[in-house]
């Protein structure tokens, strides 16, 4: 699997989302983050892997527990890949108002 | 099948009815506002029939190009065009997408035109075509982050790299 879809399928799982939202606050431990989700510790670490696998956090190595953390930029590449896809035709609908607004002012000349 | 993922985009613009249909049918119309800001589209190709191809260049403002090949499934002048909508390499050929290896490699568009006001509006839509569950769930997906679906997460998470 190529990077930016690893990143899409880390993202479409509510599961993950709610760990990055949780990171968004600041680093946590596995323990740290299981505790709220109320899932076993193994399925917090296979989420925790793909999101690292995806590019999104990392871990800390400081500390002996590890704590995860957001990855600066880990989201660009699809955030890139989602508005390019939306501009395709919101940008095109604007260049069709000004398009048909020119011929409009051509017309009334 | 009501679970397909649907992308729509509507809007309505002030201006007959016969223009806006021909600035969708009209190749020399079409290069001047196809495309993302900032790029420039060369149809290279453009049968406006059912099985008709509209085969295009997309030059990006990076100096890359992208290929695109559309296949005209209905043309009903006036009121509705719908395409197979894909990309290709330089010669014609359908390929997936570029970075993005799980997206539908082709998608079906549907544009309605109708009357409002003085104005016309126009629907379009997007819907994989023959997708893998996996295709279909990378374009859900990408649907949920662009209707909002992510976007409080994404804000959120704006806020973090913002402040760090």
């Amino acid at each position: 699997m190529d990077k930016l879809s690893a990143t899409f399928e880390a993202l479409s799982d509510p599961t993950r989302r709610a760990i990055l939202a949780r990171l968004a606050r600041g680093e946590a431990t596995v323990g740290e983050l299981q505790r709220p989700l109320g899932i076993s510790q193994p399925a917090v670490s296979r989420h925790l892997k793909l999101l690292e696998q995806a590019g999104l956090i990392e871990q800390s190595r400081a500390a002996q527990a590890r704590p995860r953390r957001l990855r600066p930029k880990g989201l660009d590449p699809a955030r890139q890949w989602i508005d390019g896809l939306r501009d395709l035709w919101s940008d095109s609908f604007d260049r069709l108002e000004s398009f048909l607004t020119d011929i409009d002012g051509g017309h009334a000349r | 099948m009501t679970d397909t993922p649907r992308f729509t985009i509507t809007r309505t613009f002030s201006a007959p009815h016969a223009r806006v249909w021909e600035a969708w049918t009209k190749p020399e119309a079409l290069a001047q506002w196809f495309g993302p800001k900032g790029t420039s589209s060369v149809l290279l190709a453009f049968d406006l029939r059912p099985g008709g191809e509209w085969f295009g260049r997309m030059d990006m403002p990076d100096g890359g190009a992208m290929f695109s090949k559309f296949v005209f499934r209905e043309v009903e002048p006036m009121s509705r065009l719908v395409w197979v909508h894909g990309f290709a390499d330089a010669e014609g050929n359908r390929i997936r997408a570029p970075f993005a290896q799980q997206f539908p490699l082709e998608m079906l568009t549907t544009v309605l035109f109708t009357d409002e006001g003085a104005g016309t509006r126009i629907e379009l839509s997007w819907v994989p075509l023959e997708a893998s569950p996996e295709e279909e769930a990378f374009f859900a997906s990408m649907m949920a982050s662009m209707n909002g679906g992510w976007t409080g997460s994404f804000d959120q998470l704006d806020e973090f790299f913002a402040t760090s």
